[in-house]
């Protein structure tokens, strides 16, 4: 019991080895998982249905422990390819929900640290939101890949400046000026 | 959406920002100035964002709900041209949970309704239980109900996953219009609504008899067809989608089951209980409400209609108000109806109506101007709180008028027609009855006369039309319930002296009508009387009624049997139950004996003085057995029953209690199979035993059939008329068969139905708490385990339980305490050792953890926890030689365990203990021989330890395998050149310098490395070229040209 029995981490060793058809599996067993911890997620915090992508994703990563075990290196495309299946979820999600009729003023997605009082009023849709996102991949896909890893896989400065390859500083100024501009683009 | 998007601009946008940004403040100002004299709005621009940085302001909400809006014009799904068999005609109508269609089935040819769901199947069990219920479905037969032809998974690709669309085809209702509308459309009155709201009513309650629970009744899932018939359309589909969570509301983000309007509380709240039979009468009630009155219960909450509240709204409204009084509405609404929709729109779902057939039979008394069962609401409850409230001050005139009101109102219920009980009667001659009563006798004479008025009244209508007997039985308890809390109220002691005769006389009367409803009547004035402590009162009615011990059940007389151990004046009882248990039928004797044995007696020296004397009758041997159980010689016990079959091999008590005994985990002859075989010899004589079913299940559930195990614990409920233990212990076998086939939902509903009938169940409380605990609702299943140890300290398996919660939630140090406590009270076991073991790893203490796997090895030297933790343990501090020998045990014990081999393989790649590793990895790709990772491994080994031609197969299956792999083919083009095979190697580079191509074109992140390691294979190729032919060499050159355009591409671009 010490270890969940993971197909992802057998995967994640497929990959390495460099197995090209373990990445689509690999995005599919996460796809799997993460919509597992969210279900679990949505019972746990049924009273203010909120989901966290960055609660959701690190709840993830702690089951994938073993990955440091297998020595697995190339965590930039890990994290980008988990990215890409949580914000297929997203938009899934925002779409789906579109598609009902009734109010569906249940759940709603919170992003982290929801201070700014101005804020508040306006409310992105994931859809609006993947879309700055891509128009700051544009203009700076560095940028873009900080917000996306701090903001939907919840890494800390340090982390996304390992993962990165870039200065903790770097990483960290690039994060201040991303989620200014995402938020001022999102308000626009 | 934002304003259109210049990315030239935004890039300078950016750069301003970001240049300015790394300024210290007073150049920043000086920035901002200059560049506001080139670039106003490009100043206000990077200053708002300047400012957001500063402000710590950080992104705004995200709403779902404003995602509806922006991107619902971009969906617009197509008509689907055919899904399973059925070709689609049109679209219908599409609704929360799916879409609708009209489609026609080619064999039989036939019209069919396809409701394709939203959502995916998400899980093997879901898609299993899906199946299972669909079965059920399937079965139902009912005029009322639309049939379901079939239900099936329609496979869409999504994605790179795939997702199984659940649909369903049913009977298409030609014409069918919704109740509601077709009520208007015909513009019909009240007693044709009532009549077709009866048939809904029944149509419902077949569904319910085949354990089905629609949970989504609105007008709109009951049609009335061409013929003028009601149909009940999706009955039971509501279940049909969503994750194992069954409840109404939120079965998967996003998605609400059932229509917020008609849910039931319990729908909206966990804590109104499960999702059940009686969710069904509410939104009965809530249908019948507005199809009378043409409005929506809570509709006088507010203008707008309650359709279009926010589901919030609806959801408070349910759970906190009371709908409008009936009335108050127009179509002359009687206060009659008023009771029967105010009983089905109960919040509890304990005060409504029982069964879609209560209501449906009250309706039809209502046509029929009978007695409705319902009452007004809640007139006994306000009259003993109002005697509760003026018991010290209740001897003022003003007080008794006012209860006799009150008391008044109550007999209404009793619905004494006006040509009866004259106006004048009711309204003058009673209340001064009981004044004048009252004045001159007191209070209890006043309740005493009252009574038998009742009981006048009840013998003038007997020549009308009858109440039915369970109404007569209802009112009975409440006139009983009446008088007896009066007297608690006023300290009256109830003792055998008063009305025991009248009780016991109104009991025996409704017996004679119908035997169930004075069971039903015997079983409820047992349990009142056991919470007014009137001992003495039900030790005389018992002596008094003739017919008590034949319906008193086996609980019954545990019940008592509790109360004459425990009160001091109880022996009366005791001797009363002694009397009573050999007329219990034979089927219920076993326990009852047992239970009554539990609670008799605190010492069984007398038990030795007649052990010689009693083992002559099988009879008495059963007993002794039943006996020697609770006492202590569980081993004498066994040879007890064993001999009494043996004297009388039909003696059932016997096998019964033998059946048990073996099923009894605690003792040394434990043997499920053996019980299993018992009980299914006492099944065979009676078929409708609900505790041998119940044994049986929890035999089957000990040998791991959980099919079996479910089945028979719902032959248990199916020969379960009351709310027993018998019952309870049912439902925690179908919930347990539900837990172990992973329906966590019905798993929690089974359990819910378990404890709402006994709540003192501890196996089916720390089942549930297991449960909550695997849904992630650590919390919950915490509290249930206090309750479960508050309640019943000597279920020492909770600890254990406990624990396992915690290790789940992650809470390493109060599980280790759990674990231990476990442990202290002699549960000690491998598993809870181990456990134990992985908590203390958690929380970084490796010697105890080390201590607790080796513990756990000796406990059980065959169990594969100990040992993989063990090894895993060493492993990862190190201690490599020594983690050898228990993974090699592991594997021993579990030779698939992927994980551990390759582990255990690179402990000896590291010592290069080659032969082995590779023993290892051979046997893994034969495994997993379509995986190329254990080829590469065996082949990577294999090179390792210099055996180059051992090694090119397997990297040659591994490139079979992934042959797109840059990797795997490198790996290989290494041992080719190791065994000097230059052609092959260069054939091979020349396809992975393609691959590397495309890599570099897709923007692969890892091309970078490709490139890299392709160079050091040529550099290694052109190291060896003096072992080459000159074509051969030829084709290096080539390769090594093409190569190096490829990076002088790479670096062009970069």
């Amino acid at each position: 019991m010490t270890e969940a029995e993971e197909p992802i981490t057998l995967l994640l060793n497929r990959m390495c080895a460099g197995d090209p058809g373990a990445e689509s599996d690999l995005a599919t067993a996460v796809h799997e998982a993460l919509r597992d911890i969210a279900r679990r997620h949505m019972d746990r915090e049924r009273a203010d249905h909120t989901l966290q992508p960055s609660a959701l994703v690190s709840e993830f990563y702690l089951r994938l422990r073993a990955m440091k075990t297998y020595g697995f290196e190339n965590r930039r495309q890990f994290y980008s390819l988990v990215a890409g299946v949580m914000r297929r979820i997203l938009v899934d999600y925002a779409r789906r929900r579109s598609s009902e009729k009734r109010g569906g003023a249940l759940q709603r997605v919170a992003f982290d640290a929801l201070d700014d009082p101005e804020a508040k009023n306006v409310s992105p849709d994931a859809v609006s939101l993947y879309g700055a996102l891509d128009e700051l991949r544009s203009l700076d896909s560095i940028k873009a890949d900080v917000f996306e890893m701090s903001f939907v896989s919840g890494l800390s400065n340090a982390e996304i400046a390992e993962v990165l390859e870039i200065g903790t500083r770097d990483a960290e100024r690039a994060r201040t000026l991303a989620r200014a501009w995402m938020g001022e683009r999102l308000r626009a | 959406m934002p304003e259109a998007f210049d990315a030239t601009r935004e890039r300078q946008i950016l750069a301003w920002f970001e240049a300015s940004h790394a300024l210290p403040k007073e150049d920043r100002k000086r920035f901002l100035q200059d560049l506001d004299s080139r670039d106003p709005d490009g100043r206000a621009r990077v200053e708002q964002l300047l400012a957001r940085c500063d402000a710590e302001a950080t992104l705004p909400e995200l709403h779902i709900r404003e995602a509806v809006g922006a991107a619902s014009q971009s969906v617009s799904s197509p008509l689907p041209e055919r899904i399973g068999s059925y070709v689609i005609t049109r679209r219908v109508g599409k609704g929360g949970m799916g879409e609708v269609f009209e489609a026609e089935q080619e064999d039989p040819k036939r019209l069919v309704a396809l409701k394709v769901m939203n959502e995916g199947l998400q899980s093997e069990s879901a898609i299993q239980r899906f199946r299972y219920e669909s079965q059920l479905l399937g079965q139902l037969h009912h005029p009322g109900i639309a049939r379901v032809y079939e239900a099936g998974v329609h496979v869409e690709r999504w994605g790179l996953a795939e997702r199984q669309i659940p649909f369903f085809a049913m009977e298409y209702v030609t014409g069918g219009r919704s109740l509601t509308q077709y009520a208007a459309d015909e513009q019909l009155d009240a007693r044709r609504r009532i009549r077709l709201l009866i048939e809904t009513c029944r149509a419902v309650a077949a569904g319910h008899e085949q354990l089905i629970i629609h949970r989504d009744l609105k007008p709109g899932n009951v049609l009335v067809g061409s013929d003028g018939k009601i149909k009940v359309i999706d009955f039971g589909v509501a279940r049909q989608v969503g994750p194992d969570t069954a409840r109404g509301i939120e079965t998967a983000p996003g998605f609400v089951i059932g229509t917020p309007m008609y849910m039931s509380p319990e729908q909206f709240s966990d804590e109104l209980g499960a999702v059940g039979v009686r969710s069904d009468v509410y939104s009965l009630g809530v249908l019948a409400y507005e199809l009378l009155s043409g409005q929506h219960p809570f509709q006088h909450l507010k203008d707008r209609p309650v359709g279009e509240w926010p589901l919030g709204d609806v959801a408070h409204a349910v759970l906190t108000a009371r709908p409008a009084k009936l009335t108050s509405l127009e179509r002359g609404a009687s206060a009659e109806l008023g009771w029967v929709l105010d009983k089905a729109l109960r919040r509890s779902p304990d005060e409504r109506y029982g069964s879609a057939s209560d209501l449906a039979d009250d309706f039809e008394r209502f046509l029929a101007n009978e007695a409705v069962m319902a009452g007004p609401p809640s007139s006994l409850y306000r009259l003993r709180k109002f005697a509760r409230r003026n018991r010290l001050a209740v001897v003022g005139g003003t007080a008794i008028a006012l209860m006799l009101a009150v008391g008044g109102v109550w007999i209404l219920s009793a619905k004494i027609e006006n040509d009866l009980l004259s106006r004048t009667f009711r309204e003058q001659q009673l209340p001064e009855l009981f004044d004048n009563v009252f004045r001159t006798h007191g209070i209890e004479t006043a309740w005493r006369q009252r009574g038998s008025e009742i009981l006048d009244m009840e013998s003038l209508l007997a020549g009308r039309p009858q109440p039915s007997a369970s109404a007569l039985a209802q009112q009975s308890l409440s006139l009983i319930e009446a008088k007896l809390t009066i007297y608690a109220d006023y300290d009256i002691p109830l003792d055998g002296s008063i009305e025991s005769d009248e009780v016991a006389r109104r009991i025996n009367a409704v017996y004679a009508r119908q035997p169930g409803s004075g069971q039903a009547l015997w079983d409820g004035l047992s349990g009142l009387l056991f919470t007014l402590k009137a001992w003495g009162f039900m030790g005389a009615v018992v002596s008094l009624d003739s017919q008590a011990p034949e319906w008193a059940s086996s609980d019954q007389l545990a019940r008592w049997s509790k109360i004459g151990a425990e009160q001091p004046g109880g022996v009366a009882l005791m001797r009363l139950v002694q009397d009573c248990l050999p007329l219990v039928p034979d089927r219920q004797m076993g326990k009852a004996w047992r239970l009554f044995v539990q609670n008799y007696s605190s010492s069984w020296d007398w038990l030795n003085d007649i052990e010689n004397e009693m083992s002559r009758s099988a009879n008495h041997l059963a007993w002794l057995g039943a006996v020697r159980t609770m006492v202590d010689g569980e081993e004498s016990a066994g040879r007890h029953f064993r001999s009494a079959i043996e004297l009388d091999p039909t003696l059932l008590v016997a096998r019964f209690s033998l059946a048990h005994y073996y099923g009894n985990p605690e003792f040394a002859e434990h043997d499920p199979a053996e019980a299993a075989l018992h009980f299914t010899a006492c099944l065979s004589r009676v078929g409708d035993w609900t505790d041998a079913w119940n044994g049986l299940a929890t035999a089957e559930a000990r040998l791991g059939r959980t099919e079996e195990a479910e089945n028979h614990a719902r032959r248990a409920l199916e020969n379960v008329r009351f709310r027993t233990s018998s019952a309870s212990g049912a439902w925690t076998n179908v919930g347990w068969a539900h837990m172990q086939s992973g329906r966590l939902g019905e798993a929690i509903e089974s359990f819910d139905m378990a404890l709402s009938i006994q709540a003192s169940n501890s196996v089916a409380r720390s089942n549930r708490a297991t449960v909550l605990g695997k849904l992630g609702r650590h919390d919950e299943g915490l509290a249930e385990f206090d309750r479960v140890e508050r309640d019943n300290p000597d279920y020492v398996k909770v600890h254990n339980k406990r624990g396992q919660l915690l290790l789940l939630a992650k809470r390493y140090a109060p599980a280790l305490a759990a674990f231990d406590r476990a442990i202290e009270l002699g549960k000690e076991s491998a598993s809870i050792q181990s456990n134990a073991g992985v908590c203390l790893h958690k929380l970084g203490r490796p010697q105890e953890e080390e201590q607790r796997y080796r513990r756990a090895i000796e406990l059980d030297p065959d169990g594969v926890d100990g040992h993989r933790n063990l090894a895993l343990l060493l492993h990862s501090t190190g201690r490599m030689r020594e983690a050898i020998p228990f993974y090699e045990r592991t594997l021993e014990l579990e030779p698939t365990d992927v994980q551990r081999r390759a582990n255990l393989a690179n402990i000896h790649l590291e010592f290069e203990e080659w032969a082995q590793a590779e023993e290892h990895f051979v046997f893994l790709s034969e495994l997993h021989p379509v995986d190329p990772i254990w080829h590469l491994r065996t082949g990577l080994t294999r090179q390792s330890a210099g055996n180059s031609a051992g090694a090119l197969p397997a990297l040659d299956a591994a490139r079979g395998l992934a042959p797109k792999s840059v990797w795997v083919r490198f790996s290989q083009v290494h041992s080719l050149l190791h065994a000097r095979e230059h052609e092959r190697a260069l054939t091979e580079l020349r396809d992975a310098v393609e691959m590397v191509r495309v890599a570099v074109a897709e923007g692969d992140p890892n091309a970078d490395k490709k490139c890299g390691r392709m160079k050091t294979m040529l550099e290694k190729l052109r190291a060896t070229e003096w072992e080459m032919d000159p074509p051969v060499r030829a084709r290096l050159s080539d390769l090594e040209q093409s190569m190096e355009a490829l990076l002088r591409e790479r670096a062009d671009e970069k």
